[in-house]
């Protein structure tokens, strides 16, 4: 195992992976920490495996998604969402207003649906449609429509 | 008063939010992903060996007790061992199975993938589970006369009570993980429909 290449790709990578954990898990850090380590060893394992078939970026984004998936399946409130109501109680005056629509980002995030909500990550994170496709399996034509529909889901829930 | 966000605004809010990223270091990342590996191993063996001392234990308990001299009334005891045997290495397949999925591939794909092996699982669970069950039943219900010809009274009835307790648990223990696995697989049903 190379482990300077692998070296490498954690410094390149480490911070979009734990943001798109920590917005994945309503941005429970501790979670997020956990999910994101996960993914960085499966990266190890399997990177004498990469054949280059897709960008680097494209496959450590399908194990992290992947791997986001297999937390959320293993977790007991899967099938839960959490209440908006109360993650938006969190939002007050006094809080920049910043960090406000953060917070409330998180909050409406963690109401999509797993797919939904992995899809606006990349989209958050600027990632290229061609790119989110190959991350997903979606067709592009298809991606573009799921993408309209969630800006507009999460432009109405964040609300100040 | 309430504003709706316009979504450019929102990726911008996003982008530039500053977080306490984990302070692992590549280093340690590459020990624990090294050690992980060596657990996995480490439980492919030990699984194996397992399966491999049930076998052996079985196998020493049936010739210990001289069962192969009365073919008809052992017959129970060789269907325990077989039902055992298979129900553990079942479930042991199952295990791999689930490890080894890919998850170099995309979301769609691997969604799918553990649908499908969470479907199979639905087989073991209400065909191959309750078969098993029900012919280990058989073969300890058969064996009750020979355990009463050949053991005291009060271990005669041990038996006959520690029976009815495991058949009690397994079937409480069998039920809460179809359960669970039901829930996963209807998770995974609902992920793929979006």
């Amino acid at each position: 195992m190379d482990n300077q290449n692998f070296e490498s790709i954690y410094q390149t990578y480490q911070n979009q992976i734990y943001r798109l954990c920590l917005g994945y898990f309503g941005g429970n850090s501790n979670l997020a920490k956990d999910a994101c380590q996960e993914v960085f060893i499966k990266v190890w394992q399997n990177l004498g495996r990469f054949k280059g078939e897709a960008k680097i970026s494209t496959w450590i984004y399908r194990i992290a998604v992947n791997t986001c998936i297999n937390v959320l399946r293993k977790s007991k409130n899967k099938l839960q969402t959490i209440s908006l109501k109360e993650e938006i109680a969190i939002v007050n005056e006094e809080t920049p207003k910043t960090e406000n629509q953060l917070q409330a980002m998180y909050a409406c995030i963690a109401q999509l649906k797993p797919k939904d909500r992995t899809i606006i990550l990349l989209v958050l994170d600027q990632k290229p449609y061609e790119d989110i496709s190959s991350i997903m399996g979606i067709s592009e034509n298809n991606l573009r429509v799921i993408i309209h529909r969630i800006k507009d889901k999460l432009s109405k829930c964040v609300q100040l | 008063m309430c504003t709706i966000m316009n979504f450019e605004n929102l990726s911008q809010t996003w982008q530039n939010q500053h977080n306490n990223e984990p302070e692992t270091k590549a280093k340690d990342l590459i020990e624990k992903a090294k050690q992980k590996t060596s657990e996995f191993k480490k439980g492919q063996i030990i699984s194996i060996s397992i399966l491999s001392i049930s076998f052996l234990v079985l196998i020493g308990f049936y010739i210990g007790v001289e069962a192969y001299q009365d073919f008809t009334k052992s017959l129970g005891l060789v269907l325990m061992i077989v039902m055992l045997f298979t129900r553990i290495a079942l479930e042991i397949k199952s295990k791999y199975q689930l490890q080894n999925i890919d998850s170099t591939v995309d979301f769609q794909d691997f969604v799918a993938r553990h649908k499908d092996y969470f479907k199979n699982r639905k087989w073991i669970h209400f065909v191959f589970t309750p078969l098993i069950y029900i012919l280990y039943a058989v073969g300890f219900i058969s064996m009750l006369p020979v355990f009463k010809e050949n053991l005291s009274s009060g271990f005669f009835l041990y038996i006959q009570i520690s029976g009815i307790v495991v058949f009690v648990a397994l079937a409480v223990f069998i039920a809460y993980h179809i359960r669970k696995e039901l829930q996963e697989l209807h998770f995974l049903k609902k992920v793929l429909q979006g």
